[in-house]
C-alpha cells in the first residue's frame, strides 16, 4: 500500500491509499463531527456535518466520502464550517426530538447551537406518533433525522432484506415499510440490525422503551 | 441494459390501465423488474403521478415567475372560488415550461392532464360553471420560435465524422454543456470513450424543470430529430450501445414527438446497431440532476449520488455513461453538419425569454449578445424594466438598467456571481412584485428538495419561510451559506441565489 | 454513542447462546433485567445479530426457570425440593450404585453443546475418570456427526477449515442443505452480501430458501440425492480435465479408487437421480472448478440422512479434487447448529475420543489421560447416544445423566424415546428450564444460564470466546461447572476412582487451565487473560501464537499428511413414498426458533412464530385437498402430529417441510428410526408421510 503525505489542521500525516479524510483525521486525533456515517451499514455523505475544506478545491467536501490524497491541505474547523455546522445542528434540533441522541447533544453544545433562532419547526417530524407494530422494537419517528442507516443496514449494508422503504420528499421524508405494511409482513426478519445502527433512538428495543417508561 | 424491464415504465403501464396504482400493481411491477418491493414502493412514493387517481379532478394553477409577478393572488382567489363552486380540489403546480404563455392552468384527472394557456380571469370564472377555458394546448405553438436559427431548422441528420474528428470539433468549437454547468462537451466525450467497458450509455437530459426555462421543451416538440442525431453521434463517438432520451414526465407532447422522431430515424437506419429508448421522466425537478436521473431510470428515488464516481466512470447500471443536455446534443449535430469553424463564428444558444416583453418565446442568439439587445429582440422596452431573472429559478435577479450591457456569454456573468444557467431571461417591469416571485422560487426549492441531504431538506423550507416573512437580516446569510456550501447537489446549493440577489441588489424593494 | 433511554447498571460482553456463529453481544442490564442487546463491532459477527440473539433472551427470566434442586425418592413419588447437598448425595448414591451393580457402562452421560467448554470437559471427565465409562455424547450426534466422521477420516480434522470472515473472499460459494439465512442468519446475510458483491453463489437445496432466491444458480435436488449430484460434478471435472492435478498428486490419496466409484455418475445419470437438469449440474461443476477460491458451506440437509457420511464425503471429494482447501476463501465449512457444538466435540464429549479428538482406542492417549486423571480408563469406545438409548430395553443401560438436553424433542421417533425414558432406573436432568424430559427425572438439578456464569464457548470457526455473567442465577440455580465438580468429587470418592480433591475447582478458569495443560498443541496459548484482549482460535499452541485461521495450508492431519478421497456411493432413500404415504417429510429449523424450542419458545420469539406450520407445495395442496391455514394431521407409519398448512412453493412438489421446534407437535414423532451406519446420525430429513384432514382421523395413531 502506498503511503502518501497530507496535512490536516496543520498535522502532517501519511494517508494510506483508499483511506477517507475522516479516517485519516481520526488517526491524527482530529475529531471531525459526523451524524449519518456508519461503517457497517455503509451510510455516508448525507448529514454534511463532516464537510471540510481542501485548499484549492472549489467546494467543501464530505470527509466521510472523500479519499485522502497526497498533497491535500485540509481544514476541518474553519469559521465558515463552524457556522455551517451550527446552523445545520440548529435546524436538526429544531425539527427533531433529539432527547436520546447524546452525540447530537454534544455537538449542539460544541457548536453553541441555539435552535430557537429559527422560530417554529416547519417539518411535521415532532408530531409523528410512535409506531408499535411488532413485539421486538419500537419505531418513534419523531426522533428520526433521516440518516438512513436503518435502511442501509436492512438492505445492501448488512441484512439483504429490504423491509424498509424511504418515503416522501424533502423535510417530509421518513423511513417506512413497503405498502405501509406492519414490519413482519414487510419481510422484516427482526434481526434488529436497524436498532443497532440507529443513532437517535428512533428505533429502540421494546424492552428498553417499556422499562424506561416504568411499565415493567 | 440488464435483461429485465425498467420499473417506471411498468408502473406507468399499470397506471394507464387502471387510472391509479393498487398495491398489487406495485407488487407485480417489482416482481417483473426484479427489484425489492421496498424499492418499488420508494419510487411510487417519490414520483408524484403514482399517487394520482383517475376520477379525481383537480384545478392546478401553474406557479411560475411570470404569473407570480403579476396577479398571482387574484388568480388564486378566482380559482379557489371556481373550485368551491364546482366541488373540485384546487392546488398549484410549479412551472410547466409555459412562461411564454403565462398564466396557465392544468385540469388534472388523476395523472391525465389538460393544459390551458394563457388563461384570463374570465376563464376561471367560467370554470366555476363547468366550462373549460378555450385555449387548450398540447405543444408550444410554433410561433414561439422568436427568430431564425440553426436550432429551428430541420437539419438532415449528419453522417458520423469519426470519433476523433467529432471530439476535436467539439473541442475547437468550445462546445459546452447547456444544462447549466457549461462543462466542455469534448472532455466528457473523451472520458467516456476511454472507458474499457463493453456496455456504455448515452443519456439525453430533457428533464427541463427549472422555472423560467422552456427551450428544451421547444426543441423536443419541434426539432427532436436534431437532438436524436446529436445523441446518436455522441453514442458512436464514445462507443455506447444504448441511448435513453429522458423527457420531462409532464411534457406529454414532447414525449410523443421525441418517440415519433426516434421511430422515424430508426426506420431510416440512422441508428444502425444502437438501441434507443424514449424514457418518461419522473416528473420532478431533481430528476434533471444527472445522477438522480440515472437513479430514476434504474427505478429508485431520483436522488443525486455522491460523486465521485462520476457518470462517465460509473453511471447507468454502474456503466460508463455520457449525460448531456438535449440542446447540447443538438449542438453536437449542428457541429457535425456545419463544421467547427462555421459553428464557432455563429456561437448559437437558445434563450427562453419571458415576462414583460412584447414577444415571449425561444430565441437563438449568439453567445455574447448584450442583455439589452437580447431583451429587445423579444420586443422589450428596456426603459420600463426594473429587473431580469437570469438563468431561471436557480438564477439571480439582475438590476436594470445597471446590467443592460452585460454580455450573455458563459463566463462574464460569473464575475458578478451570476450565470446564464440554461438560458432563461424573465423580464420584470417596474412595479412587479419581486418578493412574490421569490416566494414562488423558494417554495419551489422547498417542495422539490429530494430529502437526501440534511442542509437542503431542512434548510430549503426555512428559506421559504424567511421569504414569506420578507425577512432581511444577518441570520439569512448563515442560512444561505449552509445551503450553498452544505448541500449535496445543485438544487440545494442554488436555492438561495434568487433571494440573495434580491436582497443585495434591490434594497428598495419593500418587505 | 448508543441512544439509550436508560443508563445501564452494567454492560456485559459475552456470547449469544443460540447458534454456532457465536456472535459477540453486549448485554445492557438494569435492575437485573437485560433491556438491550448490542452486537460487538468485530469478529465474528461484525456488528450484526439475528432475532434470536437480539430479542430472544426472554427465557432467562421465564417462570419455568428451574430454581431449586428436586428429587424423586422412589418411582411414582412426587419430585420434592431439597438442598443441594441432599440432591447431589442422592444422585451420586444412585449413580454409583448402578455403576457398582451393573458396571460403569450401564450409565450414560449426555453433555451439552449449549454448555461451556469447561463444562463439557468436566462432563466427559465425570464419565471417564469418575465413573470409568466412555458412554458420553452430546447432541451433535443429531446434527453433524456425519460431518465429523467424514472430515476426520479424510482430513484428520472435524471443524470448519476456513473462517466466517473469509466469506467475502470466495469467488464461488456453494451452499448445500443449509437454510443459512434462517439457521445461521448472520452468516446467511454475509453470503447474500458476497453474492450481491459479485461472488457466484450456488445453492443446492430442495427448498426455495432465502439463499436459493439470492443465488445465481439454484440446484433444486431431490432430498437425499447429494452424493450422486456432487459425485457427478466431481466426475465431470475429471473427465473434462478441469481438476487440480498437482494438488491431487501431491496432497491427496485414494483418487483412483474414488474415480472408479463414480464411474457411472454421468451428468444424465445424476439428472435422473437428483432431478437437477444436467446442464445446471455441469454449470455448477464448471463454475466451482474454475474458481480461484471456492468455499463450501453445508448443514443438516446434507448430514441428517442415513447416508449422511457419504453425502459429506461427496463434498470433501469435490473440494479435494479442485484443490479448494488450505487457501483463503476456500474450504469445507460445516455450519454448526448450537453455539458450543464445536467446543463440546473439542472437549471430548464424544464416546470415541478424549478431548482434542484423541482416539479412545489408542493406547498412548489412554495412558496419557489415565496419568492426568490418576485412574484407569476403559479401552473400547463408548456407545453413541442413539445406540445407547436403543439398549435400554435390553437392560444394558440403566441410568442417564442429562445436562441441557431434551431427548424427547430432539431425538427422532418420539414415542419410542418416551418409552425408553420410562424404562430407566435413574434419570438426572440438569437444565435451566423445565422441558419435555422433566417428567421422567429422578433428580432435577437447576442450572445457571449462559448469562449467569463464566466460561468459554468455541464457535463454528474454532474461535474460543469468553462468556461472562450479566445476571445472578435465579433461586438456587448453580453453574453447570459447579454442579459437575460437586458430582465428580462425590462419584470419585464413592467409586474410588482418581482423586476426589482433583474435582475442587476455584472456578471455570481453573478448569480451563487443566484443559490447556492437557491439550497444549490445541489450546495451550488460549488463556483467559489473552481472551480479554485478543480474538483467538485454535490451534493456538502458546502465548505468542495468534491462532490459526485457515487449516491444512501445508499438510492434512492424517498419518501421511495427505487427505483421503473415499468412495461416496449414492444410495436410494430407506423409505420411499408409496400409495399409502405418498409424500416425503423433511424436518428442519426456522428463523424464530431454535432446536427443541426450549429457549426460543420461552421468549418473545414465540409471539411471531407461535404455531407449527408445515410447508406444502401448491400442487400437493390441490392434489390432497388441503388449504392454506387449514389444520391437518401429518401422519407417517410411526405416528402423527397436528399442524397448520402453509401452501408455498418454497418446498418442492412431493415434499412437506416441518420445523422440529414444537414439543407439543413433535415432527420427530414421524421420522424414521434409521441411522447412518458410520456416524449413527438419525434420518431427520426423510420419511414417507401423508396429510389427513383433522375431522376423520385414520391410520395408526
Ligand atoms: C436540481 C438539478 C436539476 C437539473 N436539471 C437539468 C435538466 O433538466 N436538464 C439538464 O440538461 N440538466 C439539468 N441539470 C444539470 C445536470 O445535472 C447535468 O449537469 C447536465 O445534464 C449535463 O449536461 P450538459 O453538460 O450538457 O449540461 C440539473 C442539475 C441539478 C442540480
Ligand atoms: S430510524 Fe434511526 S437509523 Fe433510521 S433514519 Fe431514522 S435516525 Fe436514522
Ligand atoms: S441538495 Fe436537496 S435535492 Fe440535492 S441531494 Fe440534497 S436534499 Fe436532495
Amino acid at each position: 500500500m502506498s503511503r502518501e503525505p497530507l496535512v490536516i489542521d496543520g498535522y502532517l500525516l501519511q494517508a494510506s491509499s483508499g483511506e477517507t479524510i475522516l479516517d485519516a483525521a481520526r488517526r491524527a486525533g482530529v475529531e471531525i463531527p459526523t451524524l449519518c456515517q456508519h461503517e457497517r451499514s455503509g451510510t455516508k455523505g448525507l448529514c454534511r456535518l463532516c464537510l471540510v475544506e481542501v485548499e484549492g478545491w472549489r467546494r467543501p467536501v464530505p470527509a466521510c466520502a472523500t479519499e485522502a490524497i497526497a498533497g491535500m491541505v485540509v481544514h476541518t474547523e474553519s469559521e465558515g464550517l463552524k457556522r455551517l455546522r451550527r446552523v445545520l445542528l440548529e435546524l436538526l434540533a429544531l425539527e427533531t426530538n433529539l432527547e436520546h441522541d447524546k452525540k447530537a447533544q454534544g455537538l449542539l453544545a460544541r457548536y453553541r447551537a441555539r435552535p430557537e433562532r429559527w422560530g417554529a419547526p416547519l417539518a411535521d417530524r415532532r408530531e409523528r406518533e410512535p409506531l408499535q407494530d411488532n413485539p421486538f422494537f419500537a419505531r418513534e419517528y419523531d426522533k428520526c433525522y433521516n440518516c438512513r442507516r436503518c435502511l442501509d443496514a436492512c438492505a445492501e449494508g448488512i441484512q439483504g432484506v429490504w423491509a424498509y422503504s424511504f418515503v416522501g420528499r424533502g423535510n417530509k421524508a421518513l423511513p417506512a415499510t413497503p405498502l405501509d405494511l406492519p414490519m413482519a409482513e414487510a419481510g422484516c426478519v427482526f434481526c434488529g440490525n436497524c436498532v443497532q445502527v440507529c443513532p437517535t433512538g428512533a428505533l429502540a428495543p421494546l424492552e428498553e422503551v417499556l422499562l424506561a417508561e416504568g411499565e415493567r | 441494459m440488464p435483461d429485465r424491464p425498467l420499473l417506471l415504465p411498468l408502473l406507468d403501464a399499470a397506471l394507464e390501465r387502471r387510472g391509479r396504482l393498487e398495491p398489487a400493481d406495485v407488487e407485480s411491477a417489482a416482481r417483473e423488474a426484479r427489484l425489492p418491493l421496498a424499492q418499488a414502493w420508494e419510487a411510487v412514493n417519490f414520483y408524484p403521478r403514482y399517487s394520482e387517481q383517475k376520477g379525481k379532478v383537480r384545478f392546478l394553477l401553474v406557479d411560475d415567475p411570470v404569473a407570480r409577478a403579476r396577479d398571482w393572488r387574484e388568480l388564486n382567489n378566482e380559482l379557489e372560488a371556481a373550485g368551491r363552486a364546482s366541488g373540485h380540489e384546487v392546488a398549484t403546480v410549479f412551472s410547466q415550461g409555459l412562461e411564454a404563455l403565462s398564466p396557465a392552468l392544468v385540469v388534472a384527472d388523476g395523472a391525465d392532464w389538460r393544459v390551458f394557456a394563457p388563461i384570463r380571469m374570465a376563464d376561471l370564472r367560467a370554470l366555476a360553471l363547468g366550462k373549460l377555458p378555450p385555449q387548450e394546448l398540447q405543444a408550444l405553438p410554433e410561433r414561439l420560435a422568436g427568430n431564425q436559427g440553426w436550432l429551428f431548422e430541420d437539419t438532415e441528420p449528419p453522417d458520423f465524422p469519426g470519433a476523433a474528428a467529432l471530439i476535436e470539433a467539439a473541442r475547437s468549437a468550445d462546445l459546452r454543456g447547456l444544462g447549466g454547468a457549461f462543462y466542455p462537451v469534448w472532455r466528457k466525450l473523451a472520458a467516456v470513450r476511454v472507458q474499457p467497458e463493453k456496455e456504455k450509455y448515452v443519456i439525453v437530459n430533457g428533464d427541463e424543470s427549472e422555472p423560467g426555462n422552456f427551450k428544451d421543451r421547444w426543441l423536443m416538440e419541434h426539432n427532436p430529430r436534431l437532438v436524436w442525431a446529436g445523441a446518436a453521434l455522441a453514442a458512436r463517438a464514445v462507443g455506447a450501445t444504448e441511448v435513453f432520451f429522458y423527457v420531462r414526465g409532464e411534457y406529454t407532447a414532447a414525449l410523443a414527438r421525441v418517440e415519433a422522431a426516434r421511430e422515424e430515424l430508426e426506420a431510416s437506419g440512422y441508428f444502425e446497431e444502437l438501441a434507443t429508448h424514449t424514457f418518461r421522466g419522473g416528473g420532478l425537478y431533481i430528476c434533471g440532476e444527472e445522477s438522480a436521473l440515472l437513479e430514476s431510470i434504474e427505478g429508485r428515488r431520483a436522488e443525486p449520488r455522491l460523486k465521485p464516481p462520476y457518470p462517465a466512470e460509473a453511471g447507468l447500471f454502474g456503466k460508463p455513461t455520457l449525460v448531456n443536455n438535449a440542446e447540447a446534443l443538438a449542438h453536437l449535430a449542428l457541429l457535425a453538419a456545419h463544421g467547427a469553424a462555421a459553428y464557432k463564428r455563429r456561437k448559437p444558444k437558445l434563450f427562453s425569454i419571458s415576462g414583460d416583453v412584447e414577444r415571449p418565446g425561444v430565441y437563438e442568439l449568439s453567445l455574447g449578445t448584450p442583455l439589452k439587445s437580447a431583451l429587445e429582440s423579444a420586443g422589450a422596452d428596456t426603459n420600463r424594466l426594473a429587473a431580469v431573472l437570469l438563468g431561471g429559478a436557480a438564477g439571480t435577479f439582475l438590476k436594470i438598467p445597471d446590467a443592460l450591457d452585460l454580455p450573455l456569454d458563459l463566463s462574464t456573468p460569473q464575475l458578478s456571481g451570476d450565470s446564464l444557467g440554461p438560458g432563461a431571461l424573465v423580464a420584470f417591469e417596474r412595479g412587479r412584485d419581486l418578493w412574490s416571485v421569490v416566494e414562488g422560487i423558494t417554495a419551489f426549492f422547498a417542495s422539490e428538495s429530494c430529502g437526501k441531504c440534511f442542509p437542503c431538506s431542512l434548510g430549503a423550507p426555512h428559506l421559504h419561510a424567511a421569504a414569506l416573512r420578507r425577512e432581511r437580516g444577518p441570520i439569512l446569510d448563515e442560512l444561505f451559506l449552509t445551503l450553498e456550501a452544505g448541500s449535496l447537489c445543485g438544487l440545494g446549493q442554488a436555492a438561495p441565489w434568487a433571494l440573495r440577489s434580491l436582497l443585495q441588489r434591490f434594497e428598495e424593494v419593500g418587505s | 454513542m448508543i441512544p439509550l433511554r436508560l443508563e445501564p447498571d452494567r454492560v456485559v460482553s459475552t456470547v449469544c447462546p443460540y447458534c454456532g456463529v457465536g456472535c459477540r453481544v453486549d448485554l445492557y442490564v438494569k435492575d437485573e433485567k437485560i433491556y438491550r442487546v448490542m452486537a460487538r463491532e468485530g469478529p465474528p459477527n461484525y456488528g450484526a445479530l439475528c432475532v434470536k440473539g437480539r430479542f430472544g433472551l426472554g427465557f432467562l427470566g421465564h417462570r419455568e426457570r428451574l430454581k431449586q434442586p428436586l428429587i424423586r425418592r422412589r418411582k411414582g413419588a412426587q419430585l420434592e425440593p431439597v438442598s443441594w447437598d441432599e440432591a447431589l448425595d442422592f444422585a451420586a448414591g444412585r449413580l454409583s450404585k448402578i455403576a457398582r451393580e451393573h458396571g460403569p457402562d450401564a450409565l450414560y452421560f449426555v453433555s451439552s453443546a449449549k454448555a461451556s467448554n469447561e463444562e463439557n470437559y468436566l462432563m466427559q471427565k465425570l464419565a471417564r475418570a469418575a465413573v470409568g465409562t466412555h458412554n458420553v455424547d452430546h447432541c451433535a450426534r443429531l446434527c453433524h456427526s456425519s460431518s465429523t466422521a467424514a472430515l476426520s477420516r479424510s482430513l484428520g480434522g472435524a471443524a470448519m477449515s476456513n473462517t466466517i470472515e473469509e466469506v467475502g473472499l470466495a469467488d464461488v460459494i456453494l451452499v448445500v442443505g443449509s437454510n443459512t439465512v434462517e439457521t445461521h442468519p448472520v452468516i446467511g446475510a454475509m453470503i447474500k452480501k458476497a453474492a450481491a458483491n459479485g461472488s457466484f453463489l450456488i445453492v443446492a437445496d430442495p427448498r426455495r430458501t432465502g439463499l436459493a432466491e439470492a443465488a445465481q444458480l439454484w440446484l433444486r435436488l431431490k432430498p437425499g440425492s447429494d452424493a450422486v449430484l456432487f459425485g457427478a460434478m466431481a466426475r465431470h471435472l475429471v473427465v473434462s480435465g478441469r481438476f487440480d492435478h498437482p494438488f491431487v498428486q501431491k496432497r491427496v490419496s485414494g483418487f483412483r479408487e474414488w474415480l472408479a466409484s463414480v464411474d457411472g455418475y454421468t451428468l444424465d445419470f445424476a439428472e435422473r437421480g437428483s432431478g437437477v437438469p444436467a446442464a445446471k449440474i455441469r454449470q455448477a461443476a464448471e463454475r466451482y472448478g474454475a474458481a480461484r477460491a471456492a468455499a463450501i458451506y453445508w448443514a443438516m440437509g446434507v448430514t441428517q440422512h442415513s447416508h449422511g457420511t457419504e453425502n459429506v464425503q461427496s463434498l470433501i471429494n469435490l473440494a479435494l479434487l479442485t484443490g479448494q482447501l488450505g487457501k483463503p476463501g476456500s474450504g469445507l465449512n460445516p455450519l454448526r447448529g448450537q453455539n458450543n457444538v464445536q467446543g463440546a466435540g473439542d472437549m471430548g464429549a464424544l464416546p470415541d475420543v478424549y478431548p482434542g479428538y484423541q482416539k479412545v482406542s489408542e493406547r498412548r492417549a489412554r495412558k496419557r489421560w489415565a496419568a492426568l486423571w490418576h485412574t484407569r480408563l476403559p479401552e473400547g469406545s463408548g456407545k453413541t447416544m442413539t445406540e445407547a438409548f436403543e439398549s435400554v430395553e435390553r437392560g444394558a443401560l440403566r441410568g442417564v445423566y442429562l445436562m441441557g438436553e431434551d431427548p424427547v424433542t430432539s431425538e427422532p421417533y418420539q414415542d419410542h424415546v418416551r418409552r425408553i425414558l420410562d424404562k430407566l432406573d435413574f434419570l438426572v436432568v440438569q437444565d435451566i428450564l423445565k422441558n419435555e424430559t422433566f417428567p421422567y427425572a429422578d433428580v432435577v438439578l437447576p442450572a445457571a444460564s449462559f448469562a449467569e456464569k463464566h466460561g468459554t464457548f468455541t464457535n463454528s470457526d474454532r474461535r474460543v470466546q469468553r462468556i461472562r455473567p450479566a445476571l445472578r442465577p435465579p433461586g438456587n440455580a448453580k453453574a453447570d461447572w459447579w454442579i459437575l465438580s460437586e458430582m465428580g468429587r462425590r462419584l470419585s470418592a464413592r467409586l474410588e476412582r482418581g482423586r476426589p480433591q482433583s474435582w475442587r475447582y476455584s472456578g471455570p478458569e481453573e478448569v480451563w487451565r487443566e484443559v490447556r495443560r492437557a491439550l497444549p498443541e490445541m489450546l495451550g496459548g488460549v488463556s483467559y487473560d489473552r481472551l480479554e484482549r485478543e480474538d483467538l482460535r485454535w490451534p493456538c499452541p502458546n502465548e505468542n501464537s495468534p491462532g490459526v485461521s485457515i487449516l491444512f495450508t501445508k499438510g492434512f492431519a492424517t498419518a501421511d499428511g495427505k487427505a483421503r478421497m473415499l468412495p461416496a456411493p449414492w444410495k436410494p432413500p430407506d423409505e420411499t413414498p408409496d400409495d399409502a404415504y405418498p409424500l416425503v417429510l423433511s424436518t428442519g429449523r426456522v428463523l424464530y426458533h431454535w432446536h427443541g424450542g426450549t429457549l426460543s419458545r420461552r421468549s418473545e420469539l414465540e409471539r411471531v412464530y407461535p404455531e407449527m406450520k408445515v410447508e406444502v407445495h401448491p400442487a400437493d395442496a390441490a392434489r390432497y385437498g388441503v388449504k392454506d391455514g387449514e389444520s391437518v394431521w401429518v401422519a407417517s407409519r410411526r405416528g402423527r402430529i397436528q399442524a397448520t398448512v402453509w401452501v408455498t412453493d418454497r418446498t418442492p412438489e412431493g415434499v412437506v417441510f416441518a420445523p422440529f421446534h414444537f414439543a407439543e407437535q413433535p415432527a420427530n414423532k414421524l421420522t424414521l428410526n434409521a441411522y447412518d451406519p458410520t456416524s449413527k446420525i438419525p434420518t431427520y430429513k426423510y420419511a414417507a408421510i401423508r396429510l389427513e384432514p383433522l375431522a376423520e382421523p385414520t391410520g395408526e395413531s
